[in-house]
């Protein structure tokens, strides 16, 4: 009941975060040099064609009609036509979002799990040699630039080795008749991560490694706690500190932190998509912008700004979950 | 604590101290530094890697410099400066020293172009020293890094303070604003930036450092929230001192310790950031050396001679290490908790 | 000059400008299979069968005795848009529709015009402004019915009454006359003299078309009457085609499936070669050549395409609108150099707007052009400048498209002018932006630009475009017309209009020997290069052709494809 409350009030709230990304890239982008109309039909098209198209996508308006035509449009769930593509944004977004949200998810995954026991270990044999080196990986995901990682495993893996595929995704539930050599429905799932494998190490290692750090630190903070002292000091032994006692608290900022890496993630995911040739919303942004596809740029957008906010509200409610102490009333 | 807050309450876990004393000085802080081992190195990192772009940076400018009195030139600093160009910018296209592989290996597809000492990270695919072009991106990525974070530093800690100290509609509208920068993926957000203003390295300073405000402004406005009701301040204002003066002579020094961690940590992430626009192809315009640009560029020759894609990354690793280490290092001696 | 403009049509279309995309399939009229029907209740068309591709039923006609069928997966470097012949204007889109839509006349091995759907070469009457053409008999479309005289009526005037991008390409056309079910009459409005390329136009069923022009163009009902009938496209992913069962010509196509998928990046496309992700690839950018050779399995095919690639300068305002600057700037760099280090072997050097082809068909001067460009001499390019009276602090402005081989050109010539004591910038340039600039012809956007250039097989397409001025072409080359600022320039572009009206083929030649001479020793191109269309091809793919205006070839008069044992 609070729950529901409070994602409502939640989701209330980020009305004027969504208006704001709008207002933002409605204005950037009306800012960028050049014709769209003259991409589409090569330079000097004659007056009337460009005209023409100009009426149709609503070009030869002022700005200000345009910016709340637009915002009305939004409001009927009216993402306008791409004038690269040809078809409406909404399709083109349907088409690659859960692209790029498979691969979210799957490095979110990736990360999660070799991070969390990563931390709790570094932060258990603290200044071991465990630890140390487990801190060096973090540190060094931290500092890599992802598509380096990216070109490396191709590198290693596609070109040398000849282990992974080095293009492409493949979703899950593709048709198998659009898979070439998967015979069922299995066999697209076991090429759909295949081709996963590579993405992944390149755009979770990042994230890896933030979150061990913050995993370690979080688990130091709450071993020091006073509960914690006063259960080693009536022998608890330590692995059923860690598990019963600690692990929770310990999980609250690894939590928040992963609302926040989303952002960062989709920015990322533009250059793990560039690497690899796959077709997700990065890549289609990207193109968006080179072809001053106005729609598209708005549509995608937007989507992020969504996936955005809608990843910090499920933040906050696991937040809840693991957190015993935070209630949803609203009361301090 | 309510749950809206949870993203802010995590701002301080996030940059790391959080710690009871609020007022750490400057002098506390470098004394701290000394004794930790990994700020040191971290510290040496980045002195090393100044000191080539520094080395490079005099060797262009006072070169250039000096070039233009003609007794210098005379005495052949002209040909010192087309040699200069010649590392970053050479003019010798097409004499079989292209794509040379590094001193000592050899390359499966030219067995005939072994590695020389004359190059020894080899040549790219103008037939450009690769050592030289990487001395020469060092300078960009660390003055890049740092101008951006000093713009968002700027701006987000007047954003943050303004916040914080008056509360209220200012608050909510300012950190909306903030919240709403950072709904926008930045690389997106800078490459629709850059395309709007200009495809630039200058432009992608500034779209930067702007697209990274909201981490300044946040962990500004927390410190100020909690330093708002110390009691000095409280006296201050008593006393009639104004609200500007109270901000940037008390609030922002006083959280002085929090920002220098983040600013440390940002210009690694800044480096990481720049580096991938540029290998989008939004940064440095060629030939201007820049790592992105150079790992941009090897993509295609990765094959035949993929040296040329692992050094760039490398410099940027260590590089971003250096930072990482120097911010972990700050981080760790200001917070007792983790440091006892 | 915006009013200009009005009568403008788009000349410059996004086919012609080589955007990035080697020389790889530009063929702006190459079709290869055609024929038109009604109804489209057929047989393995796309409204039809789902993976239709007849297994080896239609292969066992097949003289290479290979294995029957076969799936090939062939790497373009990027996605088709859109798939209705008379409007796509794009080379991925081309390449794959070429397959599935033929028109009256095609390309043999190499640029020769032999008849498709045509029976024997069109007749030419009146001055050469009529050409009358038959269609052969039992010529269907994939949904079983006749290629008629109408329906070619139709492909050569739609794209015209529709406004589609296209429309330039035919729009030397008056009248099209369906004079039987069989014969179509061509009328002109001028002789015409490359008219016999414009006749390998599409041709596609009128009834089918007209019924759904979006489900037409998003491949849906896309019907033609060549050898492959469209199965499935996702844009970005893949589009596939499948042999057309009922194909009315011969030889039938031995595969039973071709699948085009889009890889960008140039070494991906090389790695998925190797791993045999796919059969054959296209594309190889210089410094991967070796890399292909080594793969053991593989080999490459290659042809020269009918491309041009050149740098050229702003002849409508600033310093480069004087031959003498632009003299100096030949003499800043070796274009010979810059050629070899960054385009060979992808492409070949090239001294004048005509790929080698056209001009060894035409046996035009190329011993005396070559003798033209002058080699690197910073000195030479020094005294020059002083001369011209260019400001010391003069910065030249060099844009360049998004291309690694013409930014390199860029750069060398930048490097050059620097080196001469000047400074030069250069700016690689998206190509909404690259364009805009480009057709300004304003001094403070540009003073140099690097670009390239594709048509079909006759020195018409490779200068009227380019240097001509007429209602037609204004437009394209606003910012760069040679005649703005030079007389030399307004009478270049006389003779090439002239010479597209010239029927007789002498009278032609020497009209285009005169203006090109003219036009390379006053420097208003440098010519640089043009591209070999280049595939990399698994050794267990058979009989796999490139093709100098189409690309690539998979079933024709000379050649049919067929994949053997992995």
């Amino acid at each position: 009941m609070g729950r529901l409350r409070y994602t409502i009030s939640r989701l209330l709230q980020s009305i004027p975060v969504i208006v704001g990304v709008i207002t933002i890239t409605f204005l950037l982008t009306d800012a960028i040099p050049g014709d769209p109309v003259q991409i589409m039909l090569g330079p000097s098209p004659s007056a009337q064609q460009a005209e023409a198209i100009r009426a149709k996508f609503g070009l030869d308006q002022p700005l200000h009609v345009r910016y709340f035509n637009y915002l009305f449009d939004v409001v009927r769930l009216d993402l306008g036509t791409s004038l690269y593509y040809g078809v409406p944004v909404t399709q083109k977004i349907a088409e690659r979002l859960p692209v790029t949200l498979y691969l979210l998810l799957s490095s979110f995954t990736f990360a999660l799990l070799t991070a969390v026991p990563l931390g709790i270990i570094s932060a258990k044999r603290r200044n071991k040699p465990t630890d140390h080196i487990s801190r060096v990986v973090a540190l060094f995901g931290v500092s890599t630039p992802s598509f380096w990682i990216g070109l490396m495993l191709i590198i290693v893996f596609s070109f040398w080795l000849d282990i992974f595929p080095a293009t492409n995704l493949i979703l899950p539930w593709e048709s198998p008749a659009n898979v070439d050599g998967a015979a069922n429905q299995l066999g697209v799932i076991a090429k759909s991560i295949h081709h996963l494998i590579l993405p992944t190490i390149t755009l979770g290692t990042l994230q890896m490694a933030a979150f061990t750090r913050i995993e370690r630190s979080s688990m130091l903070e709450v071993l020091g706690e006073e509960y914690v002292k006063l259960a080693r000091a009536y022998g608890v032994s330590e692995t059923k500190i860690v598990r019963k006692h600690a692990f929770r608290n310990a999980q609250l900022p690894l939590i928040t932190l992963v609302g926040l890496q989303l952002t960062g993630a989709l920015g990322g995911a533009v250059l793990t998509e560039t690497v690899f040739s796959i077709n997700g919303m990065g890549r289609l942004i990207i193109t968006a912008i080179q072809n001053q596809d106005f729609q598209l740029v708005m549509g995608t957008t937007l989507v992020f700004g969504l996936v955005f906010v809608i990843g910090v509200i499920l933040t906050d409610l696991s937040y809840a979950y693991v957190d015993p102490r935070v209630s949803f009333d609203g009361s301090e | 604590m309510n749950m809206s807050n949870a993203t802010n309450r995590t701002d301080a876990d996030e940059s790391g101290p959080e710690q009871p004393e609020a007022r750490v000085g400057l002098r506390y802080t470098l004394s701290q530094v000394k004794r930790d081992p990994t700020a040191l190195a971290g510290l040496a990192v980045i002195a090393f890697m100044t000191l080539v772009a520094f080395i490079a940076f005099v060797d262009g400018v006072l070169f250039d410099f000096l070039s233009d009195f003609t007794f210098f030139a005379n005495l052949g600093i002209e040909q010192y400066l087309l040699a200069n160009t010649f590392w970053v910018n050479p003019v010798v296209d097409g004499t079989g020293q292209i794509l040379r592989p590094p001193v000592y290996m050899t390359n499966q597809l030219y067995p005939d172009q072994p590695g020389t000492w004359a190059h020894p990270l080899g040549t790219d695919h103008r037939g450009r020293d690769v050592l030289i072009r990487l001395f020469y991106g060092t300078r960009i990525a660390i003055t890049v890094g740092i101008v951006a974070t000093g713009i968002a530093m700027v701006l987000g800690m007047l954003v943050g303070a303004v916040a914080g100290y008056y509360g209220g509609w200012i608050d909510d509208a300012l950190m909306r604003g903030s919240e709403t920068l950072y709904a926008i993926p930045f690389l997106i957000l800078v490459i629709a930036f850059m395309t709007a203003f200009g495809r630039n390295l200058t432009f992608a300073m500034i779209g930067v450092g702007i697209a990274t405000i909201p981490t300044f402004a946040r962990l500004i406005r927390s410190r100020v929230l909690s330093v708002r009701e110390e009691d000095y301040i409280e006296a201050a204002r008593a006393a009639g001192v104004r609200d500007r003066d109270i901000i940037l002579r008390h609030v922002i020094p006083n959280s002085f310790a929090p920002i220098l961690v983040q600013a440390t940590l940002q210009v690694g992430v800044n480096i990481l950031i720049i580096a991938g626009l540029s290998f989008l192809g939004y940064g440095a315009q060629p030939p201007t050396p820049s790592w992105g640009q150079m790992l941009s560029n090897s993509r295609q020759y990765m094959l035949p001679n993929p040296w040329f894609s692992i050094w760039p990354g490398i410099a940027i690793l260590i590089t971003v290490v250096g930072f990482n280490l120097i911010g972990d290092g700050l981080r760790d001696a200001l917070d007792p908790r983790i440091n006892n | 000059m915006p009013d200009e403009n009005k009568t403008f049509h788009s000349q410059l279309n996004r086919r012609r400008v080589l955007q990035g995309i080697g020389g790889a399939g530009i063929a702006g009229l190459a079709g290869c299979a055609g024929g038109s029907g009604d109804e489209t209740e057929g047989t393995g068309t796309s409204s039809g069968g789902d993976s239709s591709g007849g297994d080896s039923t239609e292969s066992e006609s097949t003289e290479g005795g290979q294995s029957s069928g076969g799936k090939l997966r062939i790497a373009l470097v990027k996605s088709p848009l859109e798939f209705d012949p008379l409007v796509l204007n794009d080379v991925p889109s081309s390449q794959v529709v070429d397959r599935v839509v033929e028109g009256l006349y095609t390309y043999d091995e190499n640029t020769g015009i032999v008849p498709l759907l045509a029976e024997g070469s069109p007749t030419v009457e009146n001055d050469g402004k009529r050409f009358t053409v038959t269609i052969k008999e039992g010529a269907t479309f994939s949904n079983g019915d006749p290629v008629t005289a109408e329906d070619v009526k139709y492909s050569y005037e739609a794209p015209v009454a529709e406004n589609t991008e296209n429309a330039s390409e035919l729009n030397m056309i008056d009248t099209v006359e369906a004079v039987d079910e069989r014969t179509v009459q061509f009328n002109l409005k001028y002789p015409y003299a490359p008219f016999k390329t414009t006749l390998t136009w599409y041709v596609v069923p009128k009834s089918v078309r007209e019924e759904d022009k979006e489900a037409f163009n998003t491949g849906n009902s896309l019907v033609g009457s060549g050898p492959f009938t469209f199965e499935e496209w996702q844009e970005g992913n893949f589009a596939r085609l499948a042999a057309n069962p009922d194909y009315w010509g011969d030889p039938k196509p031995n595969l039973d499936e071709i699948e085009f998928v889009p890889v960008e990046e140039a070494t991906t496309r090389v790695t998925t070669l190797k791993n045999g992700e796919n059969d054959i690839i296209e594309e190889i950018p210089p410094k991967q050549y070796p890399t292909v050779r080594s793969i053991q399995d593989a080999s490459i095919e290659e042809v020269p395409g009918i491309g041009y690639f050149y740098a050229a300068f702003n002849c409508n305002e600033g310093p480069t609108t004087d031959p003498k600057v632009r003299e100096a700037i030949d003499y800043a760099f070796d274009m010979d150099q810059a050629v070899s280090s960054y385009v060979e072997p992808t492409g070949v050097r090239q001294y004048s707007p005509y790929p080698l082809s056209i001009a060894e068909s035409w046996g035009f001067p190329l011993d005396e052009w070559k003798q033209i460009p002058h080699g690197k001499d910073v000195d030479q390019t020094k005294a020059l400048l002083e001369e011209a009276g260019v400001p010391d602090d003069y910065t030249f402005k060099v844009i360049v498209p998004p291309d690694d081989k013409r930014e390199q050109i860029g750069i060398t010539i930048s490097n050059g002018i620097k080196e001469a004591g000047w400074d030069a910038t250069v700016q690689r340039l998206d190509w909404g932006a690259f364009l805009d600039k480009y057709v300004s012809g304003d001094e403070s956007e540009y003073n140099i630009y690097t670009l390239g250039w594709s048509g079909t097989p006759d020195p018409d397409a490779f200068t009227y475009y380019l240097f001509g001025r007429d209602e037609n072409t204004l437009g394209v080359t606003n910012g760069t017309f040679y005649g703005n600022n030079s007389e030399a320039g307004k009478q270049v572009s006389e003779k090439f209009i002239e010479a597209r009206r010239t029927p007789e083929r002498e009278e032609r030649k020497a009209l285009y020997e005169e203006a090109t001479t003219t036009l390379l020793e006053d420097r208003v191109h440098l010519p640089a290069y043009n591209l070999k269309n280049s595939f990399g091809v698994k050794d267990y793919v058979e009989d796999f052709r490139s093709h100098p205006v189409s690309s690539f070839s998979i079933t024709s008069d000379y050649n049919n494809v067929s994949v053997g044992n992995k």
